[in-house]
């Protein structure tokens, strides 16, 4: 007895798409100047998305949560209050 | 769309092939294709288990994977006169009737199915 393929003329379903294999460019995100480095004023010292590092002692914010420098000296990330810190402190040779 | 063509020779049905996906609903759905797979195969079966050719009589060309299906015969058989391929060709046209978005027929000289 034969038997029928009744789908001989049916479009056959594909193969499905995984969900993944989307990607996005990367943000370049991260510190960029570490504990110890002499910066200028302007520097950016990190570029993060949220603060994971709160801006302290002559450090600004910017509105994409970037820290910057807001004068020349030496880098210090530190902890205050169980957060993480980064402040600039004068240079040694311009401490008083 | 599921495409019909008989195969003619100075006016002689010679063979039918038929390609294409009728789209008519998803694999395993799909009623006319599951309707026109059925018809030709009954009609091919009919040809070699009823009337008893053989491939001396009948040749059969299928491609499940490709939705394709292509059976051709001789002249002599007398298989183009035959009220298997008259039931085959008038059950056809009931579906094309029924299914004209998914079903066309046309007759085309034998050498111009490709």
């Amino acid at each position: 007895m034969r038997i029928f393929n009744l789908q001989i003329f049916a479009h056959k379903k594909g193969q499905g798409s995984s969900s993944n294999g989307r990607d996005s460019r990367s943000k370049r995100l991260g510190i960029k100047r570490y504990d110890g480095q002499e910066v200028l004023a302007g520097t950016i010292l990190v570029r993060q998305r949220g603060t994971k590092i709160h801006p302290g002692e002559n450090v600004g914010r910017g509105r994409d949560d970037t820290l910057f420098a807001l004068r020349e000296g030496v880098v210090r990330y530190e902890m205050k209050r169980g957060r993480r810190v980064a402040a600039i402190y004068a240079l040694a040779s311009e401490a008083v | 769309m599921i495409s019909v063509r008989f195969l003619q020779q100075k006016n002689v049905i010679l063979g039918i092939s038929v390609r294409g996906h009728a789209q008519h609903g998803s694999y395993g759905n799909d009623v006319v294709c599951a309707a026109v797979s059925a018809l030709l195969q009954a009609f091919e079966l009919g040809l070699r288990d009823v009337m008893r050719f053989t491939d001396a009589t009948v040749a059969t060309e299928r491609n499940d994977a490709e939705g394709y299906m292509r059976i051709c015969w001789s002249q002599e058989s007398g298989i183009g006169d035959s009220v298997l391929f008259q039931t085959l060709t008038r059950s056809l046209e009931s579906v094309r009737r029924g299914y004209p978005k998914n079903l066309c027929i046309e007759e085309v000289f034998f050498n111009e199915d490709l």
